[in-house]
């Protein structure tokens, strides 16, 4: 049976992991934007039982918002950490097989 | 409870700009769904990263993007409810204004409470009508509190479970607002003009609250149906697997004489996964460019299944062809189909000139195709086909702005189910119909197509075992044959199946009769319009 293929490119991990980083920022910067329309009816309309209720799903859009802002870190960071492995791999290797000596 | 100084108070504008942020957002998380799918796992794909890391990188970069998938719904829903809080408000708070004004134009004063005074015949009118608008935005407050505090997302609650959780709260919604499915009108053209009077928040809820509905009703815009589909076929997820599902894959061959036994465990599980497999197969098409898109116009995973899937969008494509394929045709072998429909799209894409993408095909298993039996000779599967092609093609010219060119292909036993249909009632609407293979259309001939003959084409191979005396005594003449009446085109490939294989004349003269290039198709006898 063939090995299972495998194909390492680093530069592309690090690339996207930036990109994911970038997005998680987008991704921030949006959801804080609805969090504060939502929040903010509060004051128009005291009193109101919606204005109640608008809090209240602000208030759980935010947490959800908080534990995606999470995932995309943690995934950022693995891709991150994963090309950073694939170099250390490969300078290793080049280190142990540089040990053989040259035949000249 | 909103008192009468509430509702005088109350800067209802705060609503509409609430609204107005929450449809924004909807909008960002699709384009944060649509970065994770081409920034993210695209470009892991693309740069060739190989390997099992990669395959867990790539599924986990999936995960996020049905996260902003499913979020986006909600948010769209979210959306809805301030829209539909601020409509009702904003006019209740201008029919109080105009009370308050009229009290004030006939020497009457308004007490903060609502109660209009002097005490007077006319006055106490005005304080019934005060107090009748207050008590409206009060039950406008309490319904869009209860409709918010369903669209909380629950901690966690992604994947299957998330859209379940999403399907739950629609329905609760629908309940709310009133909104009931059977409201869907059911004949393409009404459909279209129904969707196209509803506000967006009354889409967005229609859409998440009844998405198998909607994915599967004729007239209705095929990216919206796509996205119920998507929905619809979200919320099946994938059963538990079961001890027999997981050992059938080990025991299928060793069950030898009870090998029915093993094929059925097979296809047992094969049936499990597939609203999986399906998903799968249209979230790879996003890595593709946008005129290969796949669209899921209709599915239905009980039996043998059935499955509506364009390649392109027929909405906004020059040219549509759409395929009905034949017999043993099934949800789980379409994969050749969509092959077929691909080099169709291709290759006819290929003779136009202008922008790619102005060709979309269909791949139609909208009807039950009749196994490899005696009820491949019979015509009810046709029969019971006929009027859904004939519906779906009216949806397709209902749910456009302005004429397209359609082509319905028939392939084997298809052919025989748009016989059936272009023959009855007032037929097709459909520019071209063009068949390959076929045993029968169950006409005479062409004239009974209800159809100009030179917009008939008939394609058949020497030796396609398909066509011939069988098929000829169970539904009737065969369009190729020159006394049917129809055009019939050069077919270079052998056999029943090849005749959408690529660098073909089969596949090209398909392609041109795609694209109206009448006279680029080369035929064997008839005559092409001109």
């Amino acid at each position: 049976m063939a090995p299972p293929a495998l194909e390492v490119v680093p530069g592309a991990l690090e690339q996207v992991a930036g990109d994911v980083d970038l997005l998680r920022e987008d991704y921030a910067r949006t959801a804080w934007d609805v969090d504060s329309a939502t929040g903010e009816l509060n004051r128009p309309l005291a009193g109101w039982r919606l204005a109640r209720a608008s809090e209240d799903l602000a208030v759980a859009w935010r947490d959800d918002a908080t534990r995606a802002d999470g995932w995309l870190d943690d995934y950022r960071a693995a891709l991150q950490r994963c090309a950073l492995d694939y170099r250390l791999t490969d300078e290793v290797s080049a280190e142990a097989l540089a040990m053989f000596p040259r035949v000249e | 409870m909103v008192t009468f100084a509430d509702l005088r108070d109350a800067d209802t504008s705060a609503l509409y700009t609430a609204g107005q942020a929450w449809w924004r957002y909807a909008e960002a998380l699709r384009a944060l769904e649509e970065r994770m799918n081409d920034d993210a796992a695209g470009g892991l794909l693309r740069a060739g990263w190989d390997g099992d890391a990669a395959d867990t990188a790539v599924e986990r970069s999936e995960a996020i993007e049905g996260y902003f998938d499913l979020r986006s719904f909600a948010a769209d829903l979210v959306a809805g409810v301030y829209d539909s809080a601020y409509d009702q408000l904003w006019q209740l708070k201008w029919r109080l204004t105009a009370a308050i004004d009229q009290a004030a134009a006939e020497g009457l004063s308004v007490r903060t409470d609502g109660v209009v005074e002097p005490p007077s015949r006319r006055a106490q009118e005005l304080t019934d009508e005060i107090a009748g608008i207050v008590g409206e935005a009060g039950a406008v407050d309490q319904q869009t509190a209860d409709a918010l505090a369903l669209l909380g997302p629950d901690a966690g609650q992604v994947g299957t479970a998330g859209w379940t959780e999403l399907s739950e709260d629609a329905g609760g919604l629908a309940n709310l607002y009133g909104l009931r499915e059977d409201s869907v009108p059911t004949d393409p053209a009404a459909a279209a003009a129904w969707w196209g009077r509803l506000s967006n928040a009354q889409q967005a809820l229609y859409l998440a609250a009844f998405p198998a509905v909607i994915g599967a009703r004729n007239g209705l815009p095929v990216v919206v149906r796509d996205r119920a589909n998507r929905l619809a076929l979200s919320r099946h997820g994938v059963p538990e697997q079961s001890l027999l599902d997981r050992l059938a894959p080990s025991l299928a061959p060793l069950l030898g004489p009870l090998a029915a036994a093993g094929s059925w465990m097979v296809s047992r599980n094969q049936r499990r996964l597939r609203p999986q497999t399906l998903l799968d197969r249209l979230e790879a098409s996003e890595h593709r460019p946008d005129h290969q898109r796949l669209y899921l116009l209709g599915f239905n995973l009980d039996d043998d299944g059935r499955a509506v899937i364009a390649i392109g969008d027929p909405d906004t494509a020059d040219h549509t062809a759409v395929y009905v394929p034949g017999m043993s045709t099934t949800i789980d072998t379409i994969g050749g189909d969509l092959d077929r429909m691909q080099n169709l799209q291709q290759e006819a894409d290929r003779l136009t000139f202008g922008r790619t993408g102005d060709v979309a095909t269909v791949m139609w298993l909208g009807y039950d195709t009749p196994g490899a039996d005696l009820s491949v000779a019979r015509s009810h599967h046709a029969r019971a086909g006929a009027p859904e092609l004939d519906s779906f093609i009216d949806g397709l010219r209902a749910a456009r702005h302005e004429p397209g060119h359609v082509t319905v292909i028939g392939h084997s036993y298809g052919s025989t189910v748009i016989g059936t249909a272009a023959s009855d009632g007032n037929g097709l609407a459909v520019d071209d119909i063009a068949v390959a293979g076929s045993p029968g259309m169950r006409v005479d001939n062409v004239d009974a197509l209800q159809i100009d003959p030179r917009h008939v084409w008939a394609g058949d191979a020497e030796d396609d075992h398909v066509s011939g005396p069988i098929g000829w005594f169970a539904h009737g003449a065969e369009p190729h044959e020159e006394g049917f009446g129809a055009n019939r085109f050069v077919v270079d490939t052998e056999g029943h199946s090849d005749y959408w294989k690529r660098d073909t004349d089969s596949l090209e003269n398909q392609a041109a009769i795609v694209v109206g290039h009448y006279g680029a198709v080369h035929l064997e006898h008839g005559e092409a319009p001109s």
